[in-house]
């Protein structure tokens, strides 16, 4: 088992013991900025954990592109905040239950450089406390584990294809899971896929069904309200739907010789990502020949949250324009019919 | 049955300002509504949550502090008991079909309001709000007068809307077509209740056999007027008038309420003016805050019921 040590940026986000409202409490010093945490804890927090039981940690392992940082995976450690005079408290001035989040940046190239699962990742920097005593950033030793990992099972192999959809898939039923065992699953969905696309693959351990989040692959207790996820039942096979086209080629081609394949997709370390043309690159590249598949609603635009009002208009003016174009030419036929 | 009309209603106030409680006190408040309305998740997620944040609060636990954007869709319907044939006269004008709204709510943390909450979580919420046509704003005047931020938290959010749905169709008189519930909560908070008291605006509620106080709708603007007046900074007034100033005043309404009520001791007969206060509250070395005695939510089903009216009318 090999050793690397990362240099990690870090941030810490919750509450203040009194305190009210759930913001930035400290980080890092350099190159992490305060949009780069809000455009994580944006995007992905696990949501608010009810009533009812809960597997504490929730992991989550989000990715951004930093001016500073470049290529980044933000991996979120989520947790109840615990009774500390010096840090977050259990409670706000409230009185309300508050959780906490310590947020890790990773570099994505120094992870793809050693294959660094997301199993490894949690494993150190779980250890890591924040706030740490200097806003230095953090070193981590991570143990990576030498592969070849065991052969994924059918229904990873179903859920890592169904991914190229680009629908978000929910996993269903997992209640009897450990973080660990479900931090291995994801593991197991993302080795079979291109290395590089962990650079654009966020997943989480939990998360709420009633949370605006952004996960691509996650765990929760029930299907989404109002989202198009695809939902499937923890390792039954056969409730994964084949969404044809080229996630079926893909799964085909999975099954041909799963280890090998394994082998071959973690040396591909360039980051990519599930938008339709990428996906028909990674295919290609691959030389797996398929129709496309009717491409899901991505659940994680590169770009800051789109303004889908302004699009509206902007439609509607544009609409405006055609209509009017479509009369002036009407109009320049019946006149020159008349004039002739 | 006809597919109910969708809705979105958002929550609008700062942290801890009680938007995930009133929500969660609205399932009691309509179970307490002689089972004239029922309200039921749409979807497995929202029955969830109606089940788990009115379980939670009934036993007397104020719900987690919200993390991010909650959503969920909710159907308020009207039940009514089935028809009766008579021979004579022939029969009763028939009734229209029963009322059935679904409500899309969105909860969020209260920290998007302010002025330095994520850029990215106000682009969210803006969103939502955009989308919506009723508005539950919650006015906290404890808070308010311990902090004096409501304007903070009212004023950049509601530019930026205004600022989204400048070209937008729907407005009237360049105004934001939102229906707007001003609920001020906290009543049963003893400066809220005295102040009301000194206004001479307390009345009996009448739908409640322990002769709870209420403010009627008429005089909710006039204590809220007067709550204003001690706020931390100043500028609570401010809050109504930027309001009134972006939403059509007849779409404004105010309401006074609790979403827990008053306390009523066991075997008491009913409300006292000398132990009312219905809340156990925690904090940092006093663990969480609790719901002393049964919830009896004042003046929660209200602003949802009219909110729905005015929505299902539009």
């Amino acid at each position: 088992m090999a050793t690397i040590t990362l240099r990690v940026q870090w941030a810490l986000w919750g509450t203040e013991a009194g305190g009210s409202g759930y913001h930035q409490l400290a980080c890092s010093a350099g190159e992490i900025s305060r949009d780069a945490v809000d455009w994580v804890v944006t995007r992905y927090l696990p949501g608010t954990p009810h009533a009812g039981p809960h597997s504490w940690p929730q992991v989550t392992i989000g990715w951004l592109r930093d001016d500073s940082l470049g290529d980044c995976l933000a991996v979120g450690i989520h947790d109840r905040a615990v009774p500390d005079a010096a840090g977050p408290g259990a409670v706000d001035a409230h009185g309300r239950t508050v959780t906490r989040a310590r947020l890790y940046y990773v570099r994505f190239p120094d992870a793809a450089r050693s294959r660094v699962s997301y199993s490894d990742l949690y494993e150190a920097l779980s250890a890591v406390r924040l706030p740490a005593a200097s806003p230095e950033p953090v070193r981590a030793d991570l143990a990576v584990r030498p592969g070849p990992a065991p052969a994924p099972a059918e229904f990873a192999l179903r859920v890592a294809a169904l991914l190229l959809s680009g629908y978000p898939v929910c996993v269903l039923g997992a209640e009897d899971l450990t973080v660990t065992e479900r931090l291995g699953f994801l593991d197991a969905v993302a080795s079979l896929l291109p290395y590089g696309m962990r650079a654009r693959l966020s997943v989480s351990t939990w998360a709420g069904s009633t949370a605006a989040h952004r996960f691509r692959l996650f765990f929760a207790a029930v299907p989404r309200s109002g989202a198009e996820d695809i939902a499937v039942a923890w390792d039954q096979a056969g409730t994964v739907p084949n969404a044809g086209g080229a996630c079926a080629a893909y799964l085909s081609w999975l099954r041909e010789d799963t280890v090998r394949r394994v082998e071959q997709l973690a040396a591909a370390g360039q980051p990519a990502g599930f938008a339709p043309e990428e996906v028909r690159r990674l295919l290609s590249g691959l030389g797996i020949a398929a129709p496309d598949t009717p491409a899901g609603p991505d659940p994680e635009p590169a770009a800051p949250p789109a303004r889908p009002g302004r699009r509206r208009i902007r439609g509607a003016r544009a609409s405006v324009a055609v209509i009017a174009a479509v009369l002036l030419v009407a109009a320049l036929v019946v006149i020159a019919a008349v004039t002739s | 049955m006809p597919a109910p009309r969708e809705h979105g209603i958002a929550m609008w106030g700062p942290p801890g300002s009680g938007k995930s409680t009133f929500l969660a006190a609205l399932g009691i408040a309509i179970a307490s509504q002689n089972g004239r309305w029922s309200l039921t998740g749409q979807d497995p997620a929202s029955t969830e949550m109606l089940i788990s944040s009115t379980g939670r609060l009934a036993e007397g636990s104020f719900p987690a502090a919200t993390a991010g954007l909650e959503m969920f869709s909710w159907v308020l319907e009207e039940t009514r008991p089935p028809a009766v044939r008579r021979r004579w006269p022939r029969r009763d004008p028939a009734p229209g079909p029963p009322a059935r709204v679904r409500l899309r709510l969105v909860d969020p943390a209260g920290e998007i309001y302010a002025p330095e909450g994520s850029r990215y979580a106000r682009e969210d919420l803006v969103t939502t709000l955009e989308s919506s046509r009723g508005i539950v704003f919650l006015f906290d005047p404890i808070r308010e007068f311990l902090r004096g931020d409501a304007f903070e938290h009212t004023f950049g959010m509601l530019a930026t809307l205004a600022s989204r749905m400048v070209d937008s169709p729907e407005r009237i008189g360049g105004r934001l077509p939102h229906h707007v519930a001003v609920c001020v909560t906290k009543f049963d908070e003893p400066r809220v209740l005295q102040t009301a008291m000194a206004l001479d605006l307390l009345t009996a509620d009448p739908a409640d056999d322990l002769g709870s106080p209420t403010v009627a709708e008429d005089d909710a603007r006039e204590l809220l007027g007067r709550l204003c007046q001690v706020s931390h900074s100043g500028n609570a007034d401010l809050v109504v008038n930027t309001l009134l100033a972006h939403f059509l005043p007849s779409r404004v309404k105010f309401f006074i309420t609790s979403s827990i009520g008053f306390y009523v001791a066991p075997r008491s007969g009913g409300f006292d003016f000398a132990d009312y206060q219905n809340v156990l509250p925690g904090g940092p070395g006093a663990g969480e805050s609790r719901v002393r005695t049964a919830v009896r939510p004042v003046n929660v089903v209200e602003p949802v019921f009219w909110l729905a009216r005015q929505l299902a009318e539009a």
